[in-house]
């Protein structure tokens, strides 16, 4: 009893009992998807001489943003142990329909544009407000209505792509404004806008997961959503706005990526949620939920478009290039099961 | 069956140290220890679960330097954990039979076949009375774990059970009905280790007691040289009687912190009135299903009262949720530690800090995580908390010391009212005490403690007031201190008689 009452002394008699010793293979298994990445860009860097130049390294950063803001969104979700299939729709539609309200021309008569000519910045308000929206609404339906979040957003995920049919057409918007190109297609010096973007969104999300109560909220509910709330956790708030945030994400990625293609195509980001939660997964993120850092899906995120570069760089042929990313999943969630067995054991 | 110099080594502790253990045919041998002592290592290697580092297993005097599942269960070792692996949905029969339906030529399940054989076997064990066609969820605790056990016994070649804290999810007086359903089982020249915290059951049904601490086995003991002080004294590595605190009837009895008027929660409880008073430690008790847990939940917004009023503090309680009831000053620990309390696959300190994350804020409204290790460390060091680090997985914890991270999560929000739920369970002796003396030393400070608990003696030996419950109603309500009540009386008064 004496030692309840004590003031608690420096000295942590309790906790040096043991030393924490962690084994090379843990730290090994901890930071594999960055040995892979080493080795794989090793491999490009030797085999041809096109891939480790500043221009290639530009474009494979370039070609990371939009994926990368992708993963954030789906680490979030996938942290809370739900998962978000909607991302590749929530981008296409939010961007078609801003690209709608923001062309102030009628090229082919009843096709493209409402013609109103909504001023850009309005039109990426309303985008991003919108992408939100869509998360809001699929986070009430898996935590009020109780759906599984599979389901709900697999079912977003169709809606939104026949909603972009709906709305262009099956025509693609071109002509946009550079103010809205701005974040796809400019550059700062060298730098395009979409690095900065890319790596002030990790950062940020790095601090929000590490640094605020919401982010270790994440974990938590991920680890067990039931004892989280008997604990006093707001569950279902926090999983709304999770879902909100990854809408939200997706949405600026398609404003990205048509701003750097210059138009929106009704195929935009079709076909790529698979290569959103595999980036994620290989990164460390646990489908289970609660486990997980969004610097190691970062690493993902690189490593799926390092060897997108490389080998086509190496002249393979993209049949083949689809098929060894496939391999390359895999093998990396071979070496995560056995990483959890090793840790089980 | 015997095992010789087994040690097991898990990163940063070594759980079982150059082990030996031998259990001879058709005896029972109780296995005690503290939680983390490395009883439930040992029994993984044993059913093939984990492999060792040294040492032999020989089994029928074949030696193996490790087991697999596959090959503990052809050599007839087979575990029945303490939370039960059967299927609910399905019936008894189906249950029994999972690992060999009798099937058609055609590859067809026969049914009838299947109810036949079951009812055939739990006769031949004596449990005449269990309609083979009830869903396994229908039936009485005390006859799902005899159910489960039955299933294992009928494993072919069957040598050795291991039962892992068979009684801890049953009522009192079925404890009696499984205790002679398992003495029943050593006629059948069938081996047994039995788990478990509760000493005097050891006494009961043991021929031979081995005792482990800290990885080690440091004695088997025939029972009938053992007495109960000596057997503490071993498993806690000291002189130790159960914690009684002194307690205090509370004259100064104004202003109660909790009221309840006629309060209902349908199919739970009914009218239920009651008052209680700042500093108080008061006891819940009565059968699973009297309504005493329910309530405990509805106090802190999980369950939604029908009718009636709660005043705390002389104030309405409208309770949205948890993290409303944390706000007034009301926490409460679940039973169910795994499903409802602990964060298994986050660490100690996030599990401590959970519920003030946002009082940890700096100016720039970011976590301080150094604020937040110095407070969990000081909680871990307060409760004594074993724990390699703060950063380390709960789920690496032993029961015991998780049940203390929670009360740490439990004890930081600076709570005006405690609830907890069978604070004790499946927790050794020595821990046991420790959390008695928790208690009071909270109410010392202040702090009013409800405690729902089946264990008539904790409730006895710690609480200022007890309500009894049954069918929904308070039917007693007992002060200690001013009547002499006996352990026999509360118990008769707790099944309603």
């Amino acid at each position: 009893m004496d030692n309840y009452v004590k003031v608690p002394s420096k000295t942590n008699s309790v906790l040096s009992k043991t030393s924490t010793f962690i084994p090379l293979i843990q730290k090994l298994f901890d930071n594999f998807i960055w040995i892979i990445l080493l080795l794989v860009f090793i491999f490009f860097t030797v085999e041809t001489n096109k891939f480790l130049t500043v221009t290639n390294i530009i474009n494979i950063m370039v070609h990371s943003s939009v994926l990368g803001l992708l993963v954030i969104g789906e680490t979030l979700v996938l942290l809370t142990g739900g998962i978000d299939l909607s991302g590749e729709s929530i981008m296409a539609f939010c961007a078609t329909l801003a690209a709608w309200l923001i062309l102030p021309h009628k090229p082919y008569e009843g096709l493209l544009g409402l013609g109103i000519g909504l001023p850009p910045i309005l039109g990426i308000i309303l985008l991003i407000f919108l992408g939100s929206l869509i998360g809001v609404f699929n986070g009430i339906l898996i935590t009020k209505a109780r759906l599984e979040p599979f389901i709900v957003t697999l079912g977003m995920q169709i809606i939104l792509r026949g909603g972009v049919y709906i709305i262009s057409g099956g025509n693609t918007f071109i002509g946009l404004p550079p103010l809205y190109n701005f974040l796809g297609g400019a550059s700062l010096g060298i730098i395009p806008v979409s690095i900065i973007v890319l790596i002030f969104f990790y950062l940020l999300f790095f601090i929000i997961l590490t640094y605020t109560p919401f982010g270790r909220y994440l974990y938590v509910i991920g680890g067990n959503k039931e004892a989280a709330f008997v604990a006093g956790v707001e569950v279902d708030k926090n999983l709304i706005e999770v879902y909100m945030l990854s809408g939200a994400l997706a949405a600026i990625a398609g404003w990205m990526l048509s701003g750097r293609l210059e138009s929106v195509v009704p195929r935009l980001g079709e076909g790529m949620t698979m290569e959103i939660v595999a980036a994620a997964v290989m990164g460390g993120i646990s489908l289970q939920g609660g486990r997980g850092k969004i610097i190691g899906a970062f690493g993902g995120v690189l490593l799926l478009s390092i060897i997108a570069s490389g080998l086509n760089l190496m002249q393979v042929s993209p049949f083949w290039i689809q098929t060894i990313q496939g391999a390359i999943i895999l093998i990396a969630m071979l070496i995560d099961s056995l990483k959890l067995h090793y840790y089980k054991r | 069956m015997k095992v010789q110099k087994i040690s097991k080594i898990f990163p940063g502790v070594k759980a079982i140290d150059n082990v030996d253990l031998e259990v001879n045919r058709g005896e029972i041998l109780g296995l005690v220890g503290r939680n983390g002592a490395g009883k439930s290592t040992l029994m993984h290697i044993l059913c093939g679960v984990f492999r060792p580092d040294t040492g032999n297993i020989i089994v029928d005097s074949k030696e193996y330097s490790y087991i697999t599942p596959r090959e503990a269960i052809r050599n007839g070792i087979v575990l029945v954990p303490q939370s039960s692996r059967l299927i609910l949905e399905l019936s008894v029969a189906e249950n029994i039979m999972l690992s060999s339906y009798p099937c058609s030529s055609l590859g067809l399940i026969k049914w009838k076949d299947i109810y036949r054989d079951a009812e055939e076997r739990l006769k031949r064990i004596g449990l005449n009375n269990i309609d083979v066609k009830t869903p396994v969820k229908m039936l009485k605790p005390v006859e799902q774990k005899m159910i489960e056990i039955a299933r294992a016994i009928f494993t072919p070649n069957m040598k050795l059970l291991i039962l892992d804290e068979p009684t801890a999810a049953l009522p009192l007086d079925d404890i009696q009905v499984l205790f002679n359903f398992v003495r029943g089982l050593k006629v059948r020249n069938i081996s047994i280790i039995y788990i478990s915290h509760h000493l005097e059951e050891v006494f009961e049904i043991c021929d031979r007691v081995a005792v482990m601490v800290n990885g080690k086995i440091i004695g088997t003991y025939p029972v009938s040289e053992l007495d109960m002080p000596y057997l503490v004294k071993l498993v806690s590595g000291e002189d130790m009687s159960v914690y009684s605190r002194k307690r205090e009837e509370h004259k100064n009895r104004i202003e109660p912190i909790l009221k309840l008027e006629n309060c209902t929660l349908e199919d739970s409880f009914q009218n239920v009135s009651l008052e209680i008073y700042p500093r108080e430690i008061i006891g819940f008790t009565g059968l699973r299903g009297s309504g005493a847990s329910e309530l405990a939940q509805t106090l802190y917004g999980i369950k939604k009262l029908d009718s009636g009023r709660i005043l705390f503090e002389g104030r309405d309680l409208d309770l949205l949720n948890p993290s409303r009831a944390i706000r007034l000053g009301i926490i409460y620990l679940p039973e169910d530690r795994k499903r409802l309390g602990v964060i298994n696959i986050r660490s100690v300190k996030e599990n401590i800090t959970l519920p003030v994350l946002k009082q940890l804020l700096n100016n720039f409204k970011l976590l301080d995580l150094k604020r937040e290790n110095s407070l969990a460390s000081e909680y871990v060091e307060r409760l004594g908390i074993v724990t390699p680090s703060l950063d380390q997985d709960v789920e690496h914890l032993s029961g015991g010391n998780q049940q203390k991270v929670l009360f740490a999560r439990a004890i930081v929000t600076q709570p005006k009212l405690l609830i907890l739920e069978e604070p004790t369970q499946g927790i050794d002796i020595r821990t046991k005490n420790e959390i008695y003396k928790i208690l009071g030393e909270l109410s010392i400070r202040g702090i009013t403690i409800i405690v729902v608990s089946t264990e008539v003696q904790e409730i006895l030996d710690n609480c200022d007031r007890i309500y009894v419950f049954f069918n929904g109603q308070i039917t007693a309500e007992i002060s200690p201190i001013k009547e002499k009540l006996s352990k026999e009386d509360l118990i008769l008064k707790i099944e309603g008689r």
